[in-house]
């Protein structure tokens, strides 16, 4: 587990801290939650400017905010919560994303499986891409996931690496726990799918 | 011989987090080679995705937020233009009132009662109707700030 778990009397004190005027205060804070920050940034915003501003838009509001924070959740979650909404207000503001992208309703792909299955041309013995074969599976991955909605890809990124449970993921995104869940394997059968749909399962290893 | 494979949904669960499953999908899985090459599958795709490296901002985030943090003065020349602003409109309205003070009684004398309630009416009508355009805009950002 990441540094976001058992620093709620920490979080504590520095809130008090910054809530006493000491500002640099909340520059630890900034590098206690920056690296939950950027994932979610970086998973959501394509634009490396965009970017910039977004971080300091996120820590601004937080600042601005932190009299009415309750330590209802963890304040790296909170301050999560802030990203996530800075970010899909950005997204829909800018219009660069329609909202069934957003929220990933991309059409089922195991059929499309199945249909490249009854064609000789896509079989599974014949990997389609062949640029990236060889390469380890990790870069494989990342190829794939840049694909994904932005939901799905924030979705997997602190479901896997930030380790956070279903509640957590789903108080930084405002989505009901079940409905996380439901998220991340649709998410995972995506990614796998589209894995399956352009490499034989031994390219893999 | 195995009539019915397993979910995707159990597959996913067995591979992600395994103690979590019920035994009979543990005993399946050892019966059954098709769902047990599903589930490495997905256990090679969650050791990929966990490779992927941790995104870091290329400037220094803290830095940048802190100094906006401790710049109070553009508060105070906010402030400070409010109040040249405010002063400068009641010496206006001052001056105006001052100099043509009898052109104004002078002005309503010829005009009926009823249309001077008219006018007053319709001013009082179109500012409350601004008034209330400008809350509710105002009530919406609000919200959306709340909501963070």
């Amino acid at each position: 587990m990441n540094n976001i778990t058992g620093q709620n009397t920490t979080d504590r004190d520095l809130v008090d801290r910054v809530l006493c005027g000491e500002t640099n205060a909340f520059g630890i804070i900034i590098k206690n939650t920056e690296h939950l920050v950027a994932k979610i940034i970086f998973d959501m915003i394509i634009n490396d400017a965009d970017r910039k501003d977004i971080a300091q838009d996120v820590y601004l509001k937080a600042y601005q905010k932190l009299p009415g924070f309750k330590f209802q959740s963890k304040l790296s979650t909170w301050i999560g919560q802030i990203c996530y909404n800075t970010c899909i207000d950005h997204l829909r503001r800018k219009k660069l994303v329609l909202a069934e992208n957003i929220f990933g309703t991309k059409t089922d792909s195991s059929n499309e499986i199945l249909d490249m299955m009854n064609t000789s041309q896509g079989s599974f013995d014949e990997p389609v891409d062949t640029l990236v074969i060889g390469k380890n599976i990790s870069e494989i991955v990342k190829k794939k996931i840049e694909q994904l909605p932005p939901i799905y890809k924030t979705l997997i990124s602190l479901y896997h690496h930030e380790e956070l449970s279903y509640d957590e993921i789903g108080t930084i995104t405002g989505l009901p726990a079940g409905t996380v869940k439901s998220y991340l394997f649709r998410a995972r059968r995506q990614l796998k799918d589209d894995l399956l749909l352009h490499y034989k399962k031994e390219d893999l290893w | 011989m195995v009539t019915k494979h397993l979910t995707d949904d159990e597959v996913q669960q067995y591979a992600v987090d395994k103690s979590y499953c019920e035994k009979r999908i543990d005993a399946h899985l050892h019966l059954c080679e098709q769902c047990r090459s599903k589930v490495e599958v997905y256990q090679l795709l969650i050791t990929g995705i966990k490779q992927q490296p941790q995104p870091a901002f290329n400037f220094d985030l803290s830095e940048l937020v802190v100094q906006q943090l401790s710049s109070p003065k553009e508060k105070t020349s906010d402030r400070f233009l409010l109040w040249v602003l405010l002063f400068t409109a009641i010496g206006f309205i001052g001056t105006v009132l001052y100099y043509f003070e009898g052109l104004f009684v002078y002005l309503f004398n010829g005009i009926a009662a009823i249309f001077i309630y008219l006018m007053i009416i319709t001013a009082l009508t179109v500012f409350t109707g601004l008034f209330i355009d400008m809350y509710k805009k105002y009530d919406s950002e609000m919200k959306l700030l709340d909501s963070y």
